[in-house]
């Protein structure tokens, strides 16, 4: 597995092709729990949903957004081999009760389900998506404002689950933070 | 037209019981372009109102799970019922803490809240089963219909939610105990 990526196939961790119920979701939850903290260094997990063929809202809740919940801000978990609409319904319903932004990738490009990005956010987490990791400064260049006001945006967006980030330093020697995208 | 019926047992749960009641919806409804999302609809409705009996009920008598796909697929009715603790009973204790602004309400403006937002006696965060069955029933211009021990509301979909203004309530009905919800989608001919 890549140091920083990792897929998690979910079927692989449920008893049979459909999820259903928030008991069978807690079963399952603690399975993903055991592979997440089996690979301390992955920082985003690609959660496949290839082979799941049913999947209701309380088992969603219990398993994949939980996980994003419990790890929010330190590690991504992000949707893949999702084209199922009912299913991605359900997760997004789900996920919207936790306030729990998940992205969905198809190919090259992401959409957001679970929670909604505040218009004062939205152009930064779009920046944020075009590549893998930006700086506060890049966007604030970009966008002709103060860098402040751009970190307050990164900030939010890391706060709320919609990106991750990790320190580093500054061509001036302090601390200063790279945002990534989930997935 | 085909018809359903099947019993709940609390000891032990039929794992592919919702995927059979749908399965058979498809099959009675497969010359439907939409009958992929309508099979979706009706296993997701099923497995979250059939959990709620293991979850809520809080009775060893049995459930039922009905289903009745009419001639030509144009009308499909779902229902679950159980005899144990009716929904209002297991949601008014925990109004007030976890959902104040709802404490004062009556049971039938509860209920429309309980499809429209989503209440639940653990907390703001879990709710989402009941909103998300009527999100799917509501594509489908479903009915909601809701037996309380006196009192049955049928709430009819308009712009994309169940409204309280268009919920009809029929009181003063025979004592039955429990819960019981059906949706019935209404699917054009």
């Amino acid at each position: 597995m890549n140091e920083m990526f990792g897929v998690l196939s979910l079927r692989n961790f449920m008893n049979r092709p459909d999820g259903w119920g928030r008991s069978e979701g807690r079963e399952v939850y603690n399975r993903l729990l055991d592979f997440v903290e089996g690979n301390p260094g992955t920082i985003v997990f690609k959660v496949s949903l290839e082979g799941v063929r049913r999947l209701d809202m309380s088992f969603a809740s219990e398993t994949l957004v939980e996980l994003a919940r419990r790890y929010r801000r330190t590690k991504g978990f992000c949707l893949i081999d999702l084209a199922d609409k009912d299913i991605a319904e359900n997760i997004d319903a789900a996920a919207e009760r936790k306030d729990q932004p998940l992205l969905i990738w198809e190919g090259k490009s992401a959409r957001v389900i679970g929670a909604n990005l505040s218009e004062g956010t939205r152009e930064a987490f779009q920046f944020a998506m075009g590549r893998p990791e930006c700086r506060a400064a890049e966007f604030a260049t970009q966008k002709g404002i103060s860098i402040a006001n751009a970190s307050m945006k990164f900030k939010q967006l890391w706060n709320e689950g919609f990106l991750l980030r990790r320190e580093s330093v500054a061509d001036s020697g302090g601390v200063e933070f790279v945002y990534q995208r989930i997935g | 037209m085909l018809v359903e019926i099947t019993r709940i047992n609390k000891d032990v749960r039929d794992d592919e019981l919702p995927t059979r009641l749908s399965d058979a919806v498809e099959k009675a409804c497969a010359s439907r372009a939409d009958v992929k999302e309508l099979g979706g609809a009706v296993w997701t409705i099923f497995a979250e109102l059939i959990q709620n009996i293991f979850d809520h009920s809080d009775t060893q008598l049995d459930g039922y799970a009905a289903l009745q796909v009419y001639q030509g697929g144009n009308k499909v009715s779902v229902a679950v019922s159980d005899s144990g603790r009716g929904i209002m009973d297991t949601l008014r204790p925990a109004l007030r803490t976890e959902f104040p602004k709802l404490a004062d309400l009556s049971d039938t403006e509860v209920l429309v809240e309980v499809f429209r937002q989503g209440v639940s006696r653990h907390g703001t965060d879990r709710g989402c089963g009941l909103k998300g069955c009527a999100a799917k029933a509501i594509k489908f211009a479903a009915t909601l219909d809701v037996r309380l021990p006196n009192q049955r509301v049928l709430l009819v979909p308009a712009k994309g939610i169940y409204e309280l203004n268009i919920a009809h309530c029929y009181e003063g009905l025979p004592l039955l105990w429990g819960t019981h919800i059906g949706f019935a989608f209404g699917m054009g001919a």
